[in-house]
């Protein structure tokens, strides 16, 4: 710039705006004591504005600046010429400053983690404990049909492996030994609802509770046990869910917390993942717990009637051997606890030990029972 | 001096300037007299396409290293920006909004939604376990629809919040209040567009528009939505008719599985029908902007909008088209960088190492998991280089697309809004400020896209 006015002597027409209405005056802007002052057509100077306080307006595209007396004020003055702006620049060194809300990061910080603990107390108490509650007050013939659909939905799933539709077994003798077994189980229970306890055809080393009492055995875990009283700790685990309406109150639940965690993320890059992440460790806790109660219910029951509890550690081990135990990261996703701890309470829990016990089925029964799924036609669905 | 012919002044910003004569340009006061003539203003928008792309890549990174806290901060900063290269009459318009407001908003609205999330799903579910005789399905997808109505609510909300941070010559625009009138509306509507099999969808859509529009005012200056639904359905119609085709050509190839070249014909009708239906509904998009636009007025001042609905469309197409090249290049460049880094720290003898970990895993009997983490802890490196990278190139390719996409777009359709009577909209008085204080916390938690191009 050729120019040599020097700062105090710049005159530069500007646009101002009042705040009130969107009227513009035609303007011009020059330096005052302190101030930046206001002329108007005639002129007269119409508003002061101290330099200290005075702002730009973010945004825009760089060759006209917004100017406002201070924050939070409605007056605007729109000036595009070069000088004025590199002098105002150079005199106000808080012109591009923002008010730094003091203590934003701490309020935000504070409102974060009083929203996240209210998000933590509706997801880990309030629908838990309502979950409860609902469990207990949906009639019985309803949870039975629901049982009913799940156990349609199972079997319809296991056809994906391939082998068929698999079928539920049942040769008479092995029922009957079946049978004996949840007699000897159930004699003093008072159960909310009636127990139905089935095999199904399948290899899979494993058994399921389902809603309105219905119990679940896999041909491949009564293959696999070593003795009769490993079947029975297992079925007693299962009976452990029914009695404390597991399968209901886990469904009431997941609907309860269905989508909340999505609302924490949005649709941030990587968030599916994360949400994913969480909402297995949070089902995991849950359902790790369940697993500890029907584990610890299962003891008792087998105490109850008689039945050492060491079997089922030695059942846990041989699952050990199979799949290996959880471990590490593992540990916090898996739906079940550690084996190796399950086994060890198990085994603390028997009060029979090495003393002489009734078996729980004769040699004769646990032969039948090996052989439920031979021979006699299966059945689709019970019902 | 001045070099107004006809009366109107033109708000151009020249005559602000000084040109070395340090001489002010001397201008005479503005009449607020309504000329006679009806001389349209067109709005402008300035185009800074590298300031634009670096906010949005630093932004948008950010956002992904914070899990998505700073997403509100980066709209915030992406709205200033657009918004500040909008101008009418010279004079630009502003966002007034702070990303520490959306923030807070965005967490008072997680508590309110989580606590009636819970309990609205766990009620549902609890009826339609008790009372349907069967169709359990049904009671757990019905959770999926609870938020719904929260959804049209919070979409009001944020324009509200959006109009309340939105000024022109300091003076602020508005919204009233009603959001609950809108959400009734919307699923109302909705029903209706479920029950015409989607004919209705524009009659829908002009509907709630205009709901908001008629409750919008520029200071005390009320906007106004003119035209009606009819306008929308003449751009809507054709995807009926290209999709009545294309099934006329999957029914003619039923009808003669046997005949080679009807089976031929059929498929390329079909693959063409798929790319015409997507060009037909963005067609849709753009002509639904443009006619409400162009169908629209503040107090006595009308507002016009003569985009071209064809050059939008290409502008579309041809920017995702460059988005995704941009962006699978940058991968390109990303990964042969990252290999490089990865090799010269030891990425070879890792990979023998883990060889040697697995081979021996093997002998020794070990499980599934522990393979897995010995992978992962041997393989960090990889990791580390492979996420950065993925993150980065998502990163970079929003900014992609706000440049290539977002931004020309917006440019077009703003350059093609005009505004006849622009003089009146001097007399526009303030407004009083409306806190909307969960700053459209509830769109931002329920994902709504609010229509403000973010």
């Amino acid at each position: 710039m050729s120019e040599q006015t020097p700062i105090s002597g710049i005159r530069a027409p500007a646009r101002y705006f009042d705040g009130q209405t969107a009227y513009p005056k035609e303007a011009e802007v020059a330096f005052g004591e302190r101030s930046l002052v206001i002329f108007g057509a005639f002129q007269e100077p119409i508003d002061h504005w101290p330099l200290g306080s005075l702002r730009t307006i973010p945004g825009g595209s760089g060759e006209a600046i917004q100017l406002t007396p201070h924050e939070g004020s409605e007056a605007r003055l729109i000036l595009a010429d070069e000088r004025m702006i590199r002098a105002l620049r150079l005199v106000c060194p808080d012109l591009n400053k923002r008010k730094r809300n003091r203590g934003a990061l701490g309020k935000a910080m504070i409102w974060a983690a009083g929203a996240l603990g209210s998000v933590a107390l509706i997801v880990f108490v309030l629908v838990p404990a309502l979950s409860v509650q609902l469990a207990e007050a949906i009639p019985l013939e309803q949870e039975q049909s629901l049982g009913d659909a799940v156990a349609k939905q199972l079997t319809a799933l296991m056809t994906l492996t391939g082998e068929g539709r698999p079928v539920f077994c049942g040769a008479p003798d092995g029922a009957a030994a079946l049978a004996k077994m949840t007699d000897r189980l159930t004699g003093k229970l008072e159960s909310p609802y009636p127990l139905r306890v089935e095999v199904l055809d399948h290899p899979l080393v494993n058994a399921v509770a389902l809603p309105g009492g219905r119990v679940i055995l896999f041909r491949g875990l009564i293959e696999n046990a070593n003795a009769p009283e490993e079947v029975a700790g297992v079925l007693a685990h299962e009976i452990g869910h029914v009695i404390n309406r597991d399968p209901m109150r886990e469904a009431l639940r997941a609907a309860g917390t269905a989508g909340i965690l999505g609302l924490l993320l949005g649709d941030v890059v990587g968030g599916t993942a994360i949400l994913a992440a969480s909402e297995a460790v949070m089902n995991a806790q849950y359902r790790q717990d369940a697993e500890e109660k029907a584990d610890r219910f299962a003891t008792k029951l087998l105490a109850d009637a008689g039945l050492p509890s060491t079997p089922l550690a030695s059942f846990f081990r041989s699952m050990i051997e199979r799949h290996g135990d959880v471990k590490g990261f593992m540990k916090y996703i898996s739906s079940h606890p550690q084996l190796a701890e399950r086994a060890r309470k198990a085994e603390a829990e028997d009060i029979i030990g090495a003393r002489r016990f009734e078996p729980v089925l004769s040699d004769r029964g646990w032969v039948s029972l090996r052989e439920i799924c031979a021979g006699a036609e299966g059945h689709r669905d019970a019902r | 001096m001045t070099s107004e012919t006809d009366g109107f002044k033109s708000w151009d910003l020249e005559r602000y300037r000084t040109h070395g004569s340090g001489r002010a340009v001397s201008q005479g006061p503005i009449e607020p007299s309504v000329p006679n003539n009806r001389r349209r203003v067109r709005a402008t928008y300035d185009l800074d396409p590298g300031a634009l792309f670096w906010t949005a890549l630093g932004t948008s990174f950010l956002s992904v290293l914070t899990v998505g806290i700073y997403r509100f901060w980066m709209v915030t900063r992406l709205r200033r920006h657009y918004w500040g290269m909008i101008r009418v009459q010279g004079d630009p318009i502003e966002y007034t909004g702070t990303g520490l407001e959306k923030f807070l908003g965005f967490l008072i609205a997680i508590v309110i939604l989580a606590a009636y999330l819970a309990i609205a799903n766990l009620a549902l579910t609890f009826i339609g376990l008790s009372y349907l005789e069967s169709n359990f399905e049904l009671v757990f997808q019905l959770s999926l629809i609870s938020a719904v109505p929260f959804y049209f609510w919070a979409a009001y909300r944020a324009r509200r919040y959006i109009a309340s941070r939105t000024r022109w010559r300091g003076i602020r625009f508005g919204m009233d209040p009603g959001a609950l009138g809108y959400m009734v509306r919307a699923i109302f509507y909705g029903v209706l567009t479920v029950l015409s099999a989607g004919i209705l969808w524009p009659y829908q859509q002009f509907k709630l528009e205009k709901y908001m529009v008629d409750r919008t005012s520029f200071g005390d200056q009320r906007f106004q939505q003119n035209g009606s639904w009819i306008g929308l359905l003449g751009y809507w119609i054709w995807l009926y008719i290209m999709a009545g085709l294309v099934g006329l050509a999957a029914w003619g190839m039923s009808m003669e599985p046997y005949n080679q070249q009807n089976q031929v014909v059929g498929s390329i009708v079909i693959f063409i029908g798929f790319f015409a239906f997507l060009i037909l509904y963005l067609r849709y998009l753009a002509g639904k902007t443009k006619y409400l636009w162009d169908n629209r007025s503040v107090g006595e001042t009308e507002i016009n909008n003569d985009v071209s609905i064809g050059e939008v469309v290409r502008v579309y197409v041809g920017g995702s088209f460059l988005v995704s090249l941009c962006s699978a290049l940058l991968a390109g460049v990303i990964l042969t960088a990252g290999g490089a880094i990865w090799m010269s720290l030891g990425g070879p003898e890792q990979i023998e190492a883990l060889m040697a970990v697995v081979a021996g895993a093997e002998n020794s009997g070990a499980t599934d998991v522990e393979l897995i983490v010995a992978q992962l802890l041997l393989a960090w490196p990889t990791l580390v280089i492979f996420v950065f990278a993925y993150l980065f190139v998502m990163a970079a390719g929003f900014a992609f697309s706000q440049v290539f996409v977002t931004q020309p777009v917006l440019r077009r359709q703003v350059a093609a809004t005009t505004i006849a009577n622009a003089e009146v909209l001097v007399r526009s008085r303030q407004r009083e400020e409306d806190r909307a204080g969960e700053a459209g916390g509830f769109a931002d938690a329920l994902g709504v896209d609010v229509g403000a191009g973010l």
